[in-house]
Formats: structure tokens, sequence, C-alpha cells
């Protein structure tokens, strides 16, 4: 006990005794120099223990500055004892107000419990942290302010490597269930002196001990009651939601299920209301909400999707059933009403092959073979983002074919290898690239693609007509004539058949040509297989044989006169003309053809029929001139009148100077017209 | 344009529908429950 008026170390003078605890004895004393209040604390071990250890409050707390930590000025090793100066905390501690019968309202515990994890939460953050060991009412004073000072650092300690802090006591009711039992279990009877290492060392302490008894004190706060024993499940039901949840967390029998830290505790304490059933209920509720509307909006995506699905779905049928409408049209005709649908299936899906295979085919069916081929190169092949699909090959193959038809064999023989790329195992295509090549004089070449395509499925026809073509090539008509009839025989494909009968009529025409039996009679024979065919396949084939069968019986008449030849020409002629699509050659063929027969009315019928079409034609007008010359030949003398003549003549000649093309006819006319003027008859 | 009338159908219109309403729901939500929580904080905070 020290009296007051007593001066220590020439500074402080001890005004009265503040309390008397486990660690010394704490007297109100008055700083001379700075002239204030300070806090003298004599410890009781001095003298008993080392000074490290008795210097151990004073250590950790010289470093700090919180608001709600207290501040040393001085440790004094004296004579009379061992000092420790610190602030002096006026007011009351907590345990003075519990014993008070002061009761506490939870505003008041959130408001200190908040505070008291600020003052922890800095020790707790300091290197090394700090663990104080000690939290109880009878160590946190209230100010006159209303706000914490945690006091008592005597048994704090600072943490080490391993995260744990070793303290040398504990306050029954308000320590962490594994400090007491560890204490207890090292110590036993408090009285007892014990020496071991371990005793030596002290309790382990950590964070976790801290935050339970800061739960303990709360809890003492609340209820008015001290924890007398460690608590199994929860220790408080009936509080704030919040605070319950807080209190039942920090005071958990098992550490790792407490806040880890103080800082944790803090958080949970600044955000408490996050606890309330009422604010959970409305999170909740909201949180349903968004789901709700997010899963509606999910939904809709979804709806879209198949929207966007079914759109393409319908589309795809659009596209097909355009296709279908093209191929009937086709069948039927009906060129204006393919061109819609091909349109509209090139709106839907330019690159899709499927049209352009469709316009191809019309194209080769109505024997457009140039345009087909401007056609395949422009307009199909050019196609950006076409789908390569075997179909390419397909197209290749009747670009070849085109090309085929239009004599050019070498960009034939092309276009059949670019189509084995795309498809390799079409006999077809094999046959017609051997075909082509024959025609270049490929044979070895031809020969060698006619095995690979026997090897890829050619059918018989296709082989017999192959066959022909090399036989036709090397020259053996023989063979190639029995080729091509096998070939007739064989095959069921109309334009396999049209190939076979055009190339039987060749057969005649060479052996025409090389002087082998009357020629007359090869051509002759050689429309006769013409009619054949013709009579034999669709009406589509009917201009391309008529066309060859009228110029079979015109090279018969050319070399027999027969008039009988002439007209089965003029009968093949007009069969075309019937069809429609006559050009102006088989219209000026049975023109001459009649003239050569010496049928001029016919003759002049026919030029009558030309007129209708070909009025601003000058081949028109020519051949007017030589009907006039022909009918003044045949004229009375005397009623001679070539007026008519110069007049056609004239007009020729005029529509000629503009149509650049060479006429070597229009030559001859022209010696006519001279002949005439010179011999004084124009 | 006229292609696109042609080609919408009944999942567009309805998914479209669906989208805007999840969206302006959730929008609609989050904002009002913003609201109605800073009432309910400050109420809360008071009680604390």
């Amino acid at each position: 006990m020290i009296q007051e008026g007593t001066v220590l170390n020439e500074t402080y003078i001890i005004q009265k005794p503040l309390g008397s605890g486990g660690g010394g004895s704490i007297y109100l004393a008055y700083h001379s120099r700075l002239q204030k209040h300070v806090a003298v604390k004599k410890i009781h071990e001095a003298g008993m223990v080392p000074e490290e250890i008795l210097r151990r409050e004073a250590d950790i707390l010289k470093n700090l500055r919180h608001s709600y930590l207290p501040q040393v000025f001085d440790f004094l090793v004296m004579p009379s004892g061992v000092y420790t100066v610190m602030d002096y905390i006026p007011g009351w501690s907590l345990k003075q107000l519990l014993d008070s019968g002061h009761k506490f309202s939870e505003k008041e515990i959130v408001k200190y419990g908040t505070q008291l994890c600020e003052a922890l939460s800095y020790l707790h953050s300091q290197n090394p942290a700090i663990i104080h060991g000690d939290i109880k009412p009878a160590n946190i004073m209230i100010t006159p302010e209303g706000n914490i000072v945690l006091i008592d650092f005597n048994i704090s300690a600072f943490t080490r490597n391993d995260g744990k802090a070793y303290t040398f006591g504990y306050s029954a009711g308000y320590a962490a269930p594994e400090q007491s039992m560890e204490y207890k279990r090292i110590y036993g009877n408090p009285n007892t002196v014990t020496e071991s290492a371990e005793a030596a060392r002290g309790i382990p302490v950590d964070f976790r001990t801290d935050i339970y008894s800061v739960g303990a004190t709360l809890y003492h706060m609340l209820t008015g009651i001290k924890i007398t024993k460690a608590p199994e499940g929860e220790v408080l039901t009936s509080a704030g939601d919040g605070l319950v949840f807080i209190l039942n967390k920090a005071l958990s029998n098992n550490p790792s299920k407490r806040y880890a830290n103080a800082g944790q505790m803090l958080s949970a304490f600044r955000s408490i209301y996050k606890l309330d059933k009422r604010y959970k209920r409305m999170e909740l509720r909201r949180s349903i909400m968004q789901i709700l509307f997010v899963l509606v909006a999910a939904v809709g995506v979804v709806t879209l999707y198949f929207g966007y699905r079914k759109s393409q779905t319908d589309l795809v049928s659009k596209y097909d059933e355009y296709i279908e409408n093209m191929i009937e049209a086709r069948e039927d005709g009906d060129v204006e009403a393919f061109e819609q649908y091909y349109n509209d299936a090139l709106e839907i899906d330019s690159e899709r092959i499927d049209a352009y295979v469709e316009r191809v085919d019309l194209l080769f069916d109505q024997h457009d073979y140039e345009g087909n081929i401007d056609y395949i190169k422009n307009d199909v092949l050019d196609t950006e983002g076409l789908e390569y699909t075997t179909d390419i090959g397909y197209i290749y193959y009747m670009l070849g074919l085109c090309y085929f038809e239009t004599e050019d064999y070498s960009n034939a023989v092309n276009a059949y290898k670019n189509a084995l790329k795309y498809d390799s195992s079409d006999g077809n295509i094999y046959v017609q690239y051997a075909i082509a090549l024959a025609r270049t004089g490929d044979l070895d070449g031809a020969i060698d693609a006619l095995e690979d395509a026997k090897k890829n499925g050619a059918s018989n026809a296709l082989v017999y007509l192959t066959e022909g073509e090399i036989s036709m090539a090397s020259g053996d008509y023989d063979t190639a004539y029995d080729n091509f009839c096998g070939a007739q025989e064989e095959t069921n494909d109309d334009y396999i058949y049209m190939r076979a009968s055009v190339m039987l009529s060749e057969v005649y025409r060479k052996r025409a040509d090389i002087g082998e039996g009357d020629a007359a009679e090869n051509y002759r024979q050689a429309a006769n297989v013409l009619e054949d065919a013709r009579m034999h396949l669709p009406s589509s084939y009917k201009t391309v044989i008529l066309q060859r069968e009228a110029q079979c019986y015109i090279d018969a008449y050319n070399f027999s006169s027969d008039v009988a030849d002439a007209h089965n020409a003029i009968a093949a002629l007009q069969e075309i003309v019937d069809t429609g699509y006559a050009e102006f050659g088989v219209y000026d063929n049975i023109v001459i053809l009649y003239q050569n027969c010496d049928e001029l009315d016919k003759a002049g019928d026919a030029l009558q029929t030309m007129c209708e079409k070909y009025s601003d034609y000058y081949a028109y007008y020519k051949r007017m001139a030589f009907q006039e010359i022909l009918l003044q030949n045949e004229a009375e003398p005397g009623t001679v009148d070539y007026s008519a003549f110069e007049e056609y003549y004239t007009q020729a000649k005029e529509m000629y100077a503009t149509a650049g093309v060479i006429d070597m006819e229009m030559d001859q006319l022209d010696s006519l017209y001279h002949d005439l003027v010179s011999r004084g008859l124009l | 344009m006229d292609f696109i009338l042609d080609n919408m159908n009944i999942f567009y219109i309805i998914g479209a529908a669906l989208v805007l309403i999840g969206i302006i729901g959730f929008i609609v939500v989050t904002a009002t429950s913003e609201v109605s929580k800073k009432k309910l904080v400050d109420k809360l905070s008071k009680d604390y």
C-alpha cells in the first residue's frame, strides 16, 4: 500500500488507490511535469519474477496508439517496487456497472461489442499479433463519453511463428474452454507450483480465445449471467437475430467454428442488420424475384432459339419446295416459272448448290450448251461461300458435257478431271472423260479412263458407248458400229441412247467420207438411224435429232440429186419449224432445197414464212434476191424484170453492211448484180 | 425487311416478349429492392 502524497521518481504524486487486481494495485497519481492525472500500477510479483516478465504490459502497450487502448508513459523499477505509469481512465469498469445492477440494452451491447472488436482487431493486426488473453468486464472501462477502453495487458502475449501466443492465466467465466482446461491441465491447482517446461512456456492462446472472451463478456452484459461452464450448442436464443448469431458463433465450444479473428467479428457487428430475419426475408424475396425474372428471360432466349431453329427449318423446307417446283417447271417446259423459283431459292440461300444444279440441268435440256458453260463458269463456280459437296463434281461433269456438245473436247477433258476430284467413284464421269480423251486423240488415256469407269461401276451401255468412241477414233468403224448398237440395246437412259444413235449415224457418215459403199446411201442410212432414234426418244431431243437428220438428207441429196432426198430433208426441217425453235438457217435451208428442186412456188411460200420472222435480217433479202433471179430465169422472154431483184439486192446490201458477218453468198450476189448491169438489164 | 417479316414466327414474338419482361422485371425488382433495403437498413440501424 502506497501512502497518499508519496512521490515516485520525483514525478508522480500518489493521490489515492483506484483498485487492486491479480496483476497489481492501481493508484491515481498526478504527473507533476505534465500536470495531468495518470494511473500508476504497482506490480505484485516484483522481486519474484524476472524484469522482462514484469515489463510485459509496458512493452506491449508502449507502441500502441488506439482510442480504445490506454497509453503507457513510464516503467519504473524502484527499491519500493516495480511500477507502470499509464493513462488514467476516468469512469467505471463494466464489472462495476454489472455489479451495480445496470441493465445493458442490445444497442449498447452492439456498440461496446463493436468498439471492443475494433480494439481487438487492432491488436490482432499487429506484427507480431497481440493476444490480450484476459478480456472480461473488469478489464473494460467505460469512459464518461460512453466509449470503452480495454485495459490490463498483464497476461497478454505476442504470437509466435506458429500463430500461437503463450500466457500464464485465465479468468473463469470469460476465458475460452480450451484456455481454462489447458491451464488446469498444466498447472492443476492454482496454489500448486509447477516447474515443467510446459509450465514455463505457458498456456497456448490465439485470436479465437480472445473472440470467445468477447462473446462471454457481451453475453454477461446481455443476460446478467456469467457463463460458468463450457457451452454446448447455442447458448443464446432470446435476443435480436444478429446479436444471437454473433454471440453464438463467438461462444462456440469448437474454436474452428468461431470467428477466425477480431476483424471478422467486427465486420459482423458492422453489418449486424444483415443477420436480422427481416433483412434476410427481404433479401430472399428480392433474390426469388430476380431469379424468377432471369428465368423468364432465359425462357425467352430459349424460345427465340426455337424460333430461329424453326425459321431455319422453314427456310430449308421452303428452299426444298422451290427446288421441287423448279423440277416440275423444267419438266413442264415453263422456263419463266422455273426462273422465278430459281431466284426465290437463291434469295433464301445462295450458297446451297441444289438450285444451281437444277438450272444447269435446265440449260442442258434446252441444249443451250454455250449459255450453260457461261452460267457454270461465271455464276455457279464464282459464287462466294458455295457449299462444296459432291454436287460440285456433278456441276463439273455437266460443264464437261456442255464442252463436249460444243465439240470443245480439250476443255471437256479438263472439266471431267475436275469432276473426278470431287467424285472419283462415279463411273459415268470416267466414261465421259474417256470419250473426251478419245475425241482429242488420246487413245491410251481413253483406254485407261475406260478401265477406271469399269472399276467404278459404269453401266454396260456406257462401256459400249466408250468402246465405240475409241474404235471410232482409231478408224475401226465396224467395231464402233457394233459397240454403238450395243449401247443402244443396253441403255435405259435417253441421253445415252441419243449419243449412241448420233454416233451410229456418224459411222455411216464416216463410211461415206472414206468412200466405202454408195455415199448417198450411207447418208440415207445415217438419216434412218436418226429417224429411228427420234421415234424412240422424248420430244426434248427432237430438234437436235431432226437437225442432224435433215443434214444427212441434204448430204444425200448433194450426192444423189434425188428429189426424194431433198423432200425428206425439207420434211425434217419443217418439223423443226413446227417445234417453234427453228433458227434462220432452218428456214433458209427449206427455201434453198425447194429452189434446188425447181419448186419455186413452194420456195416462195417458205420465203413468206421466213419474212414473218426475219424481215429485218439481210439474209432474208439476199434469199429473196436469189429467188427473183430464179423466177426471172423462168420468165417468158419480154416479161423479164429485174427491178424486184435490184430492190432486194439493195436492201440486203445495206443491211449486210451493218450485220458484222462475212457471207460468201453476198459476193455471189454482187457478181450477179454487176453482170445484170453490164448486160443492160438493170 | 420483307424477308425478315416473311420469316417471322410466333416463337420470335413470344421469345422477344419474355426476354423483355425478364430484363425489365429484373431491373425494376433490383431498383425497388434497393430502396426498400435502404429503408430497412435505416430502421435496423436504429434498433441496433
